[in-house]
Parts: C-alpha cells; structure tokens; sequence
C-alpha cells in the first residue's frame, strides 16, 4: 500500500486534538472507508455507521502515533467493523441500496439495479475466500497489494483468488442464462 | 457467449464499484465524533468529583457511626514476691560463719509498668533469690580445696575454741 497519506495530521489529530487535524483526516480517508464498509454491507446506512466507528477506533486505540501507514490501517479497520456488522441473512437482493448517484433515467437506473443485484447474488454465491477478494476488488482505491495487506495473504493469492471467482461467477451466470433461454423457449 | 459474458462482469463490476460516499457524510463523521470528545471530557471531571464525593461520604459516614466500644476491666492474677531463707557461708575467712541471709525482692521501681511487665519483673526477681539460695546451701569452699594439695598443720577449728571459751 503506497504511503500512509496525512501521517502528521492524524499524529496531531491524537496528541493535541486539533479540529482541523481530525477534518483533515476524516476528509482525506472517509470515502475509503465509507467504500470498504458499504462494499460489504450496501446498505449507505450501515456504511455510514460502520466508517463513523471505524474512525472512533481508531481515535480510541491511541496507537495512531505507531502507525505510518494511516490509511492501509483505517482500511483494515473498517474491513474488519464491516464484517461484524454484517448480518448473515439480511443482505439479500431486496436488501441492497444503490448509493445516490447522478441523474438517470428511470430505464437505465432500473438496469444498472437489475445487473448491481444478479452480480450481488452471484458474489454471495461465491466461496467465503473468493468473496472476500471480489468484495475489496470492488472498491476503487485498493489494488491487489492492498487486498492483500488488508486480508494478509499474498498478493499472488489474491490474483489466484479473483481469477477463481471470476470463473465461477461466469459459470454461473452461463448456466443462469441458458436457464432462462429454456424457460423462455416453451412460452413461444 | 464468453465474450458477452465477460463484458457484462466487467460492466456489473464496474457499477457495483462506483460507489460515493453521501453528501455530508464526512461533516456527520466529524461533528459525531466532535461530540464523543466532548463527551468523553466531560465525564472524567464528573468521575473524579463523584469519586471524591464518595470518599467524603464514606469518611464522615465513618465518624458519625463511631460505636462506643465498652471497656473491659481485666484484673491479672501476679504471684506475690517469694522472700527465701538460706544460709551462706563466708568464704573469705577460715572461720565458717553461718549467717541467715534473707533475700529480698529488688525495690519496685515507680515508673510506670504495666500489669504483664510487673509479673515479669517479679518472676525473674525471685528466679534470682531462688539462685542465691542454691548458692548458699552449696557449702562446697573452693578455698579449701586448694589446701588440699598442701600440707596442713592441725589446728583446731574455731567453733570448737568457741564452745571452749562459752
């Protein structure tokens, strides 16, 4: 993972509780972290409440003068509180909140949904390890470096891993296909 | 078919990735945070002063319900001083007088001791008459002993020219 980012203000942030430190370091590391818990959890809610305790642990922990690398820490963090958060039977497709996004049309919207629920589907179809590898995947700042480091294994598994899932994800979408191609055949 | 596949994963994937955070989310994150300090300096003042006002509590709780222990009056059976009779020889002269030799305790000193400390006295004071009496009935002079090893005139013992004389 590249460097820690705003070590200083994260530093001052703990020592002398300055405001603009703390802002600084909610601002500079909050989307990551907002990404990480709602990548597990999608729900925005669930992502807020998860990143807020993210920071507050490690507001608490006092170790964030021992830590370089500020950001690779606070993503292992909310990897770990999104986890907890995240109840076994509730994330089903009726579950899963889009995140606000920019203006669509309805059509589009009810598409892009449509496909955001099959993949969600088909990733919590997937083996726990290969899961976990797809869920930090899709996070936009982390690579495989960093999906390595934050799950702690190497960052040859992890491409293993995502080649795995990739597979079977598309396996399974195939046999969902012609599935559906059958069904629909008798109707005409 | 696998192309379209593929395509159709990446373009999922890509949208399931294209997540932002909601507007003010980092303002909400700070401002709760914000309060959790606050509130967290807060409390250890109100810890402290509730631990203080526990202590005080506690301390004159303490004195208020000092009970009036009652007061035990124990008398202490002490032996009295043992005064022991003996004879003692003199040593120094040739002549064995027998004197009566009384023993007396060794005056009670009027610092203040305690009853324990005064039976203690006593008992070791009559431990040493009880000594000086063996001393005197042992009647064994080591003065004559020594003459033993000499050649002695005869001579006749003083008693005996008393008896003469009276």
């Amino acid at each position: 993972m590249r460097d820690g980012g705003n070590v200083i203000a994260v530093r001052l942030w703990t020592k002398a509780s300055d405001e603009t430190a703390l802002e600084s370091c909610v601002r500079e590391h909050g989307q990551i972290v907002y990404r990480i818990a709602f990548s597990v959890l999608r729900n925005e809610h669930d992502a807020e409440d998860a990143a807020q305790e993210t920071f507050l642990r490690a507001l608490r922990s006092g170790r964030l003068n021992d830590v370089n690398d500020s950001r690779a820490w606070l993503a292992k963090i909310a990897w770990r509180i999104a986890l907890d958060h995240r109840r076994p039977h509730d994330v089903g497709i009726d579950a899963i909140a889009e995140p606000a996004s920019t203006v669509l049309d309805a059509e589009n919207q009810m598409l892009r949904d449509e496909r955001t629920q099959l993949l969600h589907e088909l990733i919590r179809s997937l083996p726990r390890e290969l899961q976990d590898v797809v869920t930090l995947s899709t996070v936009q700042e982390l690579n495989g470096a960093d999906v390595a480091e934050i799950l702690g294994i190497p960052e040859s598994s992890v491409r293993t891993r995502m080649h795995r899932a990739r597979a079977l994800m598309k396996e399974k979408l195939e046999a969902k296909l012609r599935k559906g191609a059958q069904d629909a055949r008798p109707n005409r | 078919m696998p192309d379209q596949i593929d395509s159709w994963l990446d373009a999922a994937m890509a949208d399931y990735a294209n997540v932002h955070a909601p507007l003010g989310f980092e303002a909400r994150v700070i401002t709760r945070l914000r309060e959790r300090k606050k509130s967290r300096t807060w409390m250890w003042p109100a810890v402290v002063a509730a631990g203080i006002a526990i202590a005080v509590f506690t301390v004159i709780a303490d004195r208020t319900n000092t009970v009036d222990l009652p007061s035990y009056t124990v008398r202490i059976a002490v032996p009295p001083i043992q005064r022991t009779s003996a004879t003692v020889a003199a040593p120094r002269t040739n002549h064995q007088v027998l004197r009566a030799v009384e023993t007396r305790g060794v005056p009670i000193v009027s610092a203040p001791v305690t009853a324990q400390e005064e039976a203690i006295l006593r008992v070791t004071r009559n431990a040493r008459a009880k000594q000086l009496a063996s001393f005197a009935t042992d009647r064994t002079d080591l003065t004559q002993e020594k003459n033993l090893l000499e050649i002695q005139e005869l001579d006749f013992p003083p008693v005996a020219k008393r008896e003469d004389k009276q």
